[in-house]
């Protein structure tokens, strides 16, 4: 299974970054125009079968998990899982060592460089550009390991079925990178 | 292959990425961009935003991440120094439950087991929503349907509030200072918070504790003083850090210091040892000489020893020596019983004149007048158009105290009866600024009250219980990302302005209340935020202006390179003070032509111990936190993660009970449990327990659930109760209920 992580790995970051359900019903399509194998097919239609069809129910969905004024259960930032919790921690600085190494630093400037989603998409671009397995166990142990933390904490608290299949594909992915 | 930049971007070029997986790894461009150099280490003077002292701050940031926060060498109010709140203040900024982004409710029912279905939304969708809903309800209902719960600052929030005609905005202050506020602008002529303890000789302090639970710049004038030999006597329930420290501490009986106070000023004008020299020059003691003797005659020591459990002796050598061996001071500050007890108003009056007797107001070692740079307004910069007159229903009540709404106040602890009971119905719009309903005696009531209101904006850093109940929520900045000129007055015998100035960009979508005045202005009363030239006032040109006249430099920029500005003057003492007479008044004539005691008059806390509550219940502001806004913070949380009510051995052995086992403790209108903690330091008839803590479990990650709400055994009150007990200052009350208490 999953013969090409990275396509997956973006996925899932772009599943933490938007909540257009139609625009991540697209990169779906896309996903599925270059599977080979029928586990990723199957992943692919449990995905799309779990995003929501009302209007904005992403949307609340996700502000009730990452971003809730009534308090957000999951953090999004990898910082917010060390042991003091806060943003802008030692993991915000090494993300952006990771990123700076290559010359690209996250366009949102006044935002935490730890962002789940901004760990994922980088991650599938360095699977994407071959680097050194050593560079990506590194970047995994890292940068990735924590998310098994926050795969947790989303399985606990969501409502919805589309966080709970992304966050079940977040740890196969883990698995995948691990083994 | 190992990872370079060349090779990254050999391998992630433009050919490489129309190859495979176009669209999904082209997200990648929408979240980063090319690097720019790494900014290095910046030292940035700014000023803290905790409390209202300001203290500056040297703040230390690397690669955009504030790492270190220290006191500024020179500084006045801190003296090169950050109290524990201060040096944790970037926990606050980097509190990983700080509100990041516009968010709108869409679910309307509103209660605790509703989920609001907040959705993330745009600034301009926001104010677009708020301003027309203040438009509708403004022209359906009145300007008196609009309630805001905020401080009269900024200035461009205040001319935001005054040009739409606001009646109805409520501060905390009647919980803190504001009955002192209403007594010194008749008896001394304005606001005092400097007290000049290290020149004092004796320093007399009821209540709070100067040395641990307030300002910085009190704690090192009071130590100062106790290097220097003055004697310091306190009268407080509790053992407290500033009891260690003194000469003398008496347990007093909660809500009898007026009657100890009355006291000493029977035994200086007794005795005729007041400062024969400021009072005849100064005061209006001569003129009524024979009103103020006759009314103390009989406040004798002996009456005050079987109200307060004082000595009369105590009383009566205490009072001789703080007339004749001073200069004495008697500060009168926040939790110093200004808001504590229904007769805290006849207290602060008390006080004042145990101040004017001693000769030392606005004299070295006494209460002073701050001296302070004058920073213009916005009135000034560009003066508006001529304000509405404010018109419609105080829903408060406050317009039954008019000195209170001299002084520009309100009465957090009456505005859910105003809001349930006398105008139900009344308030349709609410913006709450940095307040939670912690903040409110009984606080389960106002969330009644705040739940009827049909819409409710909500501005903060952190999602505080009022967020749940809100149609709109404001992520605010913290004060290590705003711009402001900070003139302090805690420590102001010298003026000094500190800037303040953010030390990292505003993170995520955070903006400041001025910026959220000038966008909401230009919606609902443009004419009111251009400036003369016809464009849109803008906060930076604001500072620069500000800065220019108040003779800081020549621009904002230039002001925040430098940080700081002392202005040395000698301290000249006043002869002429802001009083009506122009002189210290002992005898207000003002208060009697209102109908009230022009005269300091005993009069009993509204809530005596009885069979069924016989215990005093005490609340306090620890050291550690700031009321109810730090307990998220995660360095001072662990420091004092929750709270606990605080007995005395003798109480716990009468009652069974031990360290750490769960109590009930019940007002008249409410009941908490929570863990006993036993001390050797409080008097047997009290309970004490902090407040701030009771944060609803799902708000905060680290205060959520922890502790309980001291406020929840605090009766709210009704107007007519102060009206009706002479509490014309609008003391709230906080301290005033008595308790029962039940092992479980």
């Amino acid at each position: 299974m999953f013969p090409d992580t990275a396509p997956w790995f973006a996925f899932a970051a772009a599943a933490l970054l938007k909540t257009d359900a139609q625009e991540l019903f697209a990169l779906l399509h896309e996903l599925r125009a270059e599977a080979t194998d029928p586990a990723s097919e199957a992943w692919i239609e449990r995905l799309a079968a779990s995003l929501p069809q009302e209007p904005q129910a992403l949307e609340k969905e996700y502000a009730r998990l990452f971003l809730n004024p009534a308090g957000s259960p999951c953090s999004l930032w990898q910082s917010a899982y060390g042991d003091t919790p806060q943003l802008m921690g030692a993991a915000h600085e090494s993300a952006l060592q990771w990123y700076r190494a290559v010359g690209v630093q996250p366009a949102r400037s006044n935002e935490p460089a730890d962002h789940a989603g901004l760990l994922l998409m980088f991650f599938a671009r360095l699977l994407e550009s071959g680097a050194d397995p050593d560079q990506l166990d590194r970047f995994r142990q890292d940068h990735l390991a924590w998310m098994r933390g926050l795969a947790d904490c989303v399985e606990r608290h969501t409502r919805l079925p589309f966080y709970r299949e992304v966050m079940g594909l977040l740890r196969r992915l883990l698995d995948t990178v691990s083994a | 292959m190992a990872l370079t930049r060349r090779s990254w971007l050999r391998m992630t070029g433009a050919a490489g990425l129309a190859s495979v997986h176009s669209r999904l790894l082209a997200g990648f461009e929408d979240w980063f961009q090319p690097a720019s150099s790494a900014p290095g280490e910046q030292v940035l003077i700014t000023a803290c935003g905790i409390c209202d002292s300001a203290c500056a701050i040297r703040a230390t940031v690397q690669d955009g991440v504030v790492r270190f926060l220290e006191g500024l060498p020179g500084d006045f109010q801190g003296q090169g120094k950050l109290c524990g709140k201060g040096a944790a203040g970037a926990g606050f900024l980097y509190d990983p439950d700080r509100l990041k982004y516009p968010m709108k409710r869409t679910n309307p029912r509103k209660g605790p087991n509703e989920d609001p279905g907040f959705v993330r939304i745009s600034w301009q969708e926001a104010l677009d929503t708020i301003a027309d809903r203040i438009r509708s309800y403004k022209s359906r209902h009145g300007a008196e349907s609009l309630l805001f719960v905020t401080r009269p600052a900024p200035d461009l929030w205040v001319r935001f509030m005054r040009a739409l005609g606001v009646v109805n905005r409520v501060d905390h202050r009647d919980e803190c200072f504001q009955s002192d506020m209403v007594v010194q602008r008749y008896t001394t002529g304005g606001k005092s918070w400097g007290n000049d303890f290290e020149n004092s000789r004796y320093i007399l302090l009821f209540g709070f504790d100067m040395v641990t639970k307030t300002k910085l710049a009190y704690a090192h004038g009071v130590l100062a003083a106790k290097q220097r030999g003055a004697r310091i006597v306190v009268f407080n329930p509790e053992f407290n850090t500033q009891a260690r420290l003194a000469d003398e501490w008496y347990p007093i009986r909660p809500g009898s210091d007026l009657a100890v106070a009355l006291a000493m000023i029977h035994v200086i004008v007794n005795e005729n040892l007041f400062n024969q020299e400021f009072v005849d020059q100064f005061t209006n003691f001569r003129q009524y000489e024979k009103e103020i003797r006759a009314h103390f005659a009989h406040y004798t020591p002996e009456w005050a020893e079987g109200l307060s459990d004082v000595p009369a002796e105590a009383i009566r050598r205490i009072a001789r020596e703080f007339a004749t061996q001073g200069p004495g001071i008697v500060p009168m500050h926040k939790k110093t019983l200004a808001a504590n007890y229904m007769n805290a108003t006849q207290l602060a009056h008390a006080v004042s004149i145990l101040n004017i007797l001693a000769g030392t107001v606005d004299r070295p070692g006494g209460r002073y007048f701050p001296r302070t740079i004058p920073i213009p307004g916005v009135d000034a910069v560009y003066p508006p158009p001529a304000y509405p007159r404010p018109e419609g229903r105080r829903v408060d009540g406050a317009d039954k105290l008019p000195l209170v709404r001299e002084v520009d106040s309100g009465s957090f602890s009456t505005l859910a009866d105003g809001m349930l009971n006398k105008y139900p119905g009344m308030i349709k719009f609410a913006f709450f600024n940095m307040y939670t309903l912690l903040a409110f005696p009984l606080p389960a009531q106002m969330e009644e009250a705040l739940r009827r209101v049909e819409f409710t904006v909500v501005m903060d850093t952190l999602p505080t219980d009022t967020a749940l109940l809100a149609d709109i929520v404001l992520p605010s900045v913290t004060y290590l990302e705003a711009a402001d000129l900070v003139p302090r007055e805690y420590w102001a015998k010298t003026p000094q302005v500190v800037v303040r100035q953010p030390v990292v960009p505003a993170m995520f979508e955070t903006r400041s209340i001025g910026w959220v005045a000038i966008e909401l202005g230009k919606r609902l009363a443009p004419e009111y935020f251009r400036t003369p030239t016809g464009e849109w006032i803008s906060p930076a040109a604001l500072l620069d202006e500000k800065v220019k006249r108040a003779g800081l430099g020549s621009s904002f920029a230039e002001f925040r390179s430098v940080g700081i500005h002392t202005r040395q003057q000698p301290f000249t003492p006043r002869t002429t003070f802001a009083t009506p007479s122009g002189k210290c008044q002992i005898y207000v004539p003002e208060f009697a032509a209102r109908g009230y005691d022009p005269l300091p008059v005993w009069k009993p806390k509204a809530e005596q111990p009885s069979p069924e509550h016989p215990y005093y219940y005490l609340t306090f502001i620890p050291a550690i936190h700031r009321r109810n806004s730090t307990q998220n913070n995660p360095i001072l949380h662990e420091m004092m993660p929750t709270n606990a009510a605080i007995i005395s051995r003798t109480l716990a052995d009468r009652l069974g009970v031990r360290e750490g086992q769960m109590v009930r403790i019940r007002s008249r209108v409410g009941a908490i449990e929570l863990p006993a903690h036993i001390t050797e330091t409080l008097r047997p008839d009290c309970v004490m327990v902090a407040h701030g803590f009771g944060h609803r479990s799902r708000m905060l990650s680290l205060a959520g659930g922890q502790g309980v709400r001291d406020g929840d055994l605090i009766p709210s009150r009704a107007i007519e109760e102060f009206v009706a007990a002479g509490n014309f200052g609008g003391a709230a009350c906080i301290m005033d209920a008595v308790v029962n208490i039940e092992p479980l």
